[in-house]
């Protein structure tokens, strides 16, 4: 062999190890790609490469660790040239609280990914780096995606956070569980051939069922899902892992498991999401809150229930947000949550009543929208029709990969069964062609809600010498957003000091809010007229006047928790 | 000032800690230990005794207090335990002197360690507790996390300052042609609210002693500290009340608790020594708006189950339709309720009334029998958020609350009051005839001789002008003179510590095995209650927390025809007896072997002889 061959051959191996290499960081690059489902180590290394990309606009850290010691990561994005972190309203966005809802993660990282790839390219984005400062926790249930990715599952299992429960009280923790009998990655469903089932095979696709009508004779009977009955007590899968829910374990209104299942033994007894929750507490400027959930196609806000309700100016922010979003987002619906369901312990309540933040669940996809049909604005009229419309769907768009055909089995306790039915990755999950549109339409409603945050602007509108050695200087505070500098429940509640501001330099001999500007009207505060608390409404003003006596430099400064800090002197 | 804040302050201030007592320093040997003296105490019984005491430390408090919980009996290896919990509200010095006391006596007592195992917090709040022993006296329950109580600029920047040197926080008194308080006429040094409605006049502003720091016009608002962790349980937790806390279990010292409870599934009973009593004032059954006859269901359920949602429905035809439509699923009643959304239960269950009068009972003959006064003034009613109502709610396991002390009433006032009644307060005490309770108290004052009231002296205040300085003294009406307080202990802590005779004792306590032919034989086991608490409580029952008794039947050659392989023993009443019965084959004779176990009693195996 030449010298000029074996340099090419040892040429030849780099560029196949190379081709190896890219191959396998291609699939995680900035810009991300999100036509695929991250595994939580691909989701964490999605984080470290945009970290790695724009070490000056991001953070990235742990919340703290999981049951199963994962670290809840949060990157945080902002230009910190443009103000301090704190300085700026927080919009906070999360995901996978639930672990099998995987495609909320994705959103949260399409999200992240969007502003920082289009930042200094696109105006609206620079201006969010510049103006607010975002938090975003991908994977909220770091245990449960990690085991619904990795382990044979339903679409709905492993929801829950690793807390041992005793489900069937029978003294056992999590003896019974699902199994994957066929080993095929899936948690399917089982079937016995049973003349007095309810249900028969699907005249038009013999794959579904349907139940059966009086006069007919029956075929099959369900058995659930996939699995044994591992403890002998006579049920199949009574007791599976968990169940603590991670969305019913948080500290507002929380009420124990008798009376909302899932509840946990006590509030925050999920230590990941203890660690979330001191981690939020310590970001006051938090004041927009998004949470994505799977599914259903909906926009909920609070209250949680239907014997609590929200001061109408909470409600008209709401309602000018969650219209925009419905638009955004064809087919979701805006709502308050309890019209769903009633819940208590949830996070959503917990960062609206508990953090003063508008908080947002976001329930991504229909499967509704898995169609096969020339007309998708018909709906459709008969009930079974759906069931053979996704089929077909799985059949032509989904590549057959979102159902498993029915095949025999030979059960140790039940004996010659059939499993099959949807897989894990249907049902609650868009296929992941759909996935680009899903996290874009998303992103861009949390978009929308982080520019109408705040903004606050202070302008000394009139000094006037009204008397010896005494001035009066009137002072507006106005927003130039549609979302007030403060929640008016956070207000009314007394939940943190209201927004202040503050005169000194000169001596104020009285102070107070303006009333009625052309009429002279001023509401003098008695104690301490240098301090005047406030909130500034979405598109609103607030007018405050100062008598001051002596002459110099007057300070005005304006602080606001989740608005930011303003500061203004002027010349008497 | 605004109604709200004077009646904070007289809430604060006069009627809740009313009280203190220059009568409480020590006579004799005994004497109120502070903190490091009750943790070197814990230290020495600990290292004296280590095979049977262990000590837990749960949490550290926000001023960096150990909260440590004593453990005794670690010699016993399984069964029940009970958990006694002081002073979460930190202003019950003598609750603390009772869980030491408490240990001492179980360590000479070990009767009372051999079936049950103690878990003891002698501290629920020890930050708050040092201001007992601090001067001045002040009584306050807040511990040392920061928390901004009137959400100004600032925080812990309006607190209480003696004025008048006295060593006792107390109240100030102002003439003022607005004032809202008189003169009253039970005792010239006690102010009462002027009622307009009857012609009086109100000639005095009230405020706690101190100045306004902070020149906002509110006199001692925002005191250093935020939280007190004795109503910071998530039962009826109180949101946006700035010292509930924000969230239940955000005091580090309730979280600690409440962990390690959760922790120890064979907690069967808790003991909370604090002010309010269970046993003297004892829960009442509440009423409900619900009526199992008359279920109207939710629009949502009504959909699920193919009912009308315009319609009532019983419990049995709401479990029948749930049954049709969720074949596989056991419905029951819990499962009905949880789905209508009734929310959490508010009060005590009726048919664990049964047992908490039998308790009392034994409670108040224990107080004659030691030679003290059962004819006390009223206690504090349990608070929401308290540790004693989530025991009992959230648990489900018998809550025992004890005050251990209260001063004493000449004339028996409170059986007479009409037993819903709230605590006496300002304006329920002046009820015909009977004394106000502020006046019981100088009475009370009187006849012990306690310098419980410290005398209106006037004062010249830098904002306030011409004041008077005076009130109760701090901890006077809830905690008796060291000379006092031993023999209050020594005559309740044997009662406390009998409890642990009434803690459930479940076992197997009989069998009969009847042949019905060809290897087949009936199979009935007895499980007997030998105590007299049920177990679980009712209320344990609802919300299905307390650990299942579950009993299995193992033996070679021997199958199962009818019947669970383990079968949760269901409630067993005190001093009752429940049968559970299988069928088993055994083809040629044998022993089966039933195991009876939970966290919560003394795991068991019987041997039963089948065939022959």
């Amino acid at each position: 062999m030449t010298m000029i061959s074996r340099i090419h051959l040892k040429l030849a191996v780099l560029l196949v190890l190379a081709g190896l290499l890219t191959n396998a960081q291609n699939k995680i690059q900035v810009p991300l790609r999100f036509d695929f489902y991250y595994t939580l180590e691909e989701m964490n290394q999605a984080l470290e490469a945009l970290h790695k990309a724009y070490p000056k606009l991001t953070r990235l850290e742990s919340a703290g660790k999981s049951e199963e010691g994962r670290d809840i990561m949060i990157l945080t994005i902002h230009n910190p040239d443009k103000g301090a972190e704190l300085t700026k309203p927080g919009v906070y966005v999360d995901g996978n609280i639930h672990g099998n809802e995987i495609q909320a993660g994705e959103v949260c990282l399409y999200y992240a990914n969007l502003l920082l790839t289009k930042y200094g390219e696109n105006e609206r984005i620079t201006q969010l780096l510049d103006k607010n400062v975002h938090y975003i926790v991908p994977v909220v249930n770091v245990d449960g995606r990690a085991a619904f990715m990795s382990e044979a599952n339903t679409p709905s299992t492993n929801r829950t956070i690793r807390i041992p429960k005793d489900d069937d009280r029978d003294g056992l923790f999590d003896e019974d569980g699902y199994e994957d009998l066929d080993g095929d990655g899936n948690i399917c469903q089982m079937r016995i051939r049973d003349p007095f089932g309810m249900y028969r095979s699907d005249p038009e696709d013999p794959r579904l069922m349907v139940r059966v009508k009086p006069g007919e004779q029956g075929e099959w009977t369900l058995l659930g899902y996939e699995g044994i009955d591992n403890d002998g007590d006579g049920r199949v899968n009574e007791d599976a892992e968990g169940y603590v829910d991670p969305n019913r374990n948080w500290g507002y209104r929380w009420y124990p498991r008798y009376v909302e299942r899932g509840a946990g033994y006590y509030p925050f007894s999920g230590v990941g999401l203890k660690a979330l929750a001191e981690w939020m507490l310590a970001k006051p400027n938090i004041i927009m809150v998004f949470a994505f959930h799977n599914m259903g196609g909906m926009w909920l806000r609070g209250p949680a229930t239907q014997d609590e309700s929200l001061d109408p100016r909470d409600v008209a922010l709401y309602d000018y947000l969650g219209e925009n979003a419905e638009k955004m987002t064809p087919g979701y619906r805006y709502m308050p949550s309890w019209q769903l369901y009633p819940t208590f312990g949830d996070f959503g309540e917990f960062t609206y009543n508990l953090l003063g933040a508008y908080s947002f669940i976001g329930e991504l996809f229909m499967s509704s929208q898995e169609t096969y049909r020339k007309d998708i604005t018909k709906p459709l009229e008969d009930p079974n029709a759906t069931g053979r419309e996704r089929l077909k769907f799985n059949d032509h768009l989904g590549l057959g990969e979102m159902y498993k055909p029915w095949t025999a089995y030979n059960h140790p306790q039940y004996g010659e069964i059939e499993i099959g039915g949807w897989v894990k990755i249907s049902s609650r999950l868009p296929q992941p062609f759909m996935l680009p549109e899903l996290v874009h339409r998303n992103a861009a409603v949390v978009m929308f809600a982080a520019e109408q945050t705040p903004e606050i602007s202070m302008e000394i509108f009139e000094v006037k010498e009204i008397g010896r050695n005494l001035n009066r200087v009137r002072v507006r505070l106005s927003n130039n957003k549609a979302m007030p500098s403060m929640t008016a429940n956070a207000a009314g509640m007394k939940l943190y000091p209201r927004d202040m501001l503050t005169v000194s330099g000169l001596k104020v001999v009285a102070g107070g809010k303006i009333t009625n500007l052309h009429f002279d009207r001023v509401t003098y505060k008695e104690h301490k007229p240098e301090l005047q608390f406030l909130t500034v409404p979405g598109f609103g003003k607030e007018e405050y006047e100062f008598l001051i006596e002596g002459k110099g430099t007057l300070q005005i400064e304006y602080t606001s928790r989740k608005a930011g800090t303003l500061k203004k002197s002027v010349k008497l | 000032m605004n109604q709200i804040f004077i009646q904070a302050i007289l809430f604060i201030g006069l009627f809740m800690p009313v009280s203190g007592a220059r009568a409480q320093s020590s006579t004799g040997d005994w004497k109120y230990r502070n903190f490091q003296e009750v943790q070197s105490n814990l230290k020495t019984l600990q290292s004296a005794n280590p095979a049977v005491v262990a000590l837990h430390k749960i949490a550290v408090s926000p001023g960096g207090k150990e909260v440590t919980v004593i453990e005794i009996g670690r010699d016993q290896s399984d069964g029940p335990a009970i958990f006694v919990g002081a002073n979460f509200d930190g202003i019950t010095p003598l609750a603390t002197e009772g869980a030491l006391h408490l240990a001492r006596y179980l360590m000479d007592n070990p009767e009372f360690r051999t079936n049950v195992r103690w878990y003891i917090l002698p501290y629920g709040n020890p930050d708050a507790a040092v201001n007992f022993f601090a001067k001045p006296r002040l009584q306050s329950r807040l511990n040392a996390m920061e928390v901004n109580l009137d959400t100004d600029d600032q925080a812990n920047e309006d607190g209480y300052e003696d004025l008048n040197g006295d060593g006792f926080i107390t109240m100030m008194r102002k003439k003022a042609p607005d004032g809202e308080y008189r003169i009253s006429d039970e005792d010239p040094r006690l102010l009462v609210k002027a009622d307009p409605a009857k012609s009086e006049k109100g000639i005095y502003k009230l405020y706690t002693e101190g100045i306004d720091n902070d020149g906002d016009g509110l006199y001692n608002e925002d005191e250093p500290g935020g939280v007190n962790p004795g109503i910071n349980f998530p039962h009826e937790f109180r949101h946006f009340v700035k010292e509930a806390g924000l969230y239940p279990g955000q005091a580090p010292e309730t979280y600690g608790v409440m962990k390690f409870i959760y922790d120890h599934p064979e907690i069967a009973m808790t003991i909370t020594f604090g002010e309010s009593n269970l046993l003297m004032d004892l829960p009442q059954e509440g009423k409900s708006d619900f009526d199992p006859t008359r279920i109207r269901i939710p629009e949502r359920l009504a959909r699920q189950t193919g009912l009308s949602p315009a319609q009532t429905y019983t419990m049995e035809q709401l479990i029948q339709a749930l049954s049709a439509r969720f074949p596989d699923a056991e419905v029951t009643e819990n499962m009905v309720l949880g789905q209508l959304s009734t929310g959490p239960e508010r009060s005590f269950r009726k048919n664990d009334l049964v047992f908490y009068e039998s308790l009392s009972k034994s409670y108040k003959e224990a107080l004659k029998n030691a030679g003290l006064p059962v004819s006390l003034m009223a206690p504090e009613k349990p608070a929401n958020g308290s540790f004693e109502l989530w025991s009992y709610f959230h648990l489900g396991v018998p809550s025992v609350a004890l005050s251990l002390w209260e001063p004493e009433i000449q004339k028996d006032t409170t059986t007479a009051a009409a037993p819903s009644s709230a605590p006496v307060r300002p304006g329920s005490a002046s009820q015909e005839k009977k004394p106000s309770a502020e006046k019981q108290l100088l009475d009370y004052f009187n006849r012990k001789g306690i310098d419980g009231f410290a005398g209106w002296q006037s004062f010249m205040h830098p904002q306030l002008g011409e004041v008077e300085i005076g009130g109760f003294i701090p901890f006077s009406a809830n905690t008796p003179p060291a000379g006092e307080a031993e023999k209050w202990l020594k005559g309740q802590i044997p009662f406390v510590a009998s409890l642990a005779h009434s803690i459930p004792d479940i076992g197997i306590t009989g069998e009969e095995v009847t042949a019905l032919g060809a290897g087949v034989y009936r199979v009935e086991l007895f499980i007997e209650n030998k105590s007299t608490l049920p177990y679980p409580t009712d209320m344990g029952l609802r919300n299905q927390q307390p650990a299942p008794v579950i009993l299995s039947l193992d033996g070679n050659g021997i199958t199962l025809i009818e019947g669970q392989a383990r079968t949760p023993v269901t409630a067993i009443g005190g001093n009752q007896t429940s049968k559970v019965s299988f069928v088993v084959h055994a083809a040629k004779p044998g022993d089966l072997k039933a195991k009876l176990e939970s966290p919560a009693i003394r795991n068991q195996t019987r041997s039963i002889r089948i065939g022959n």
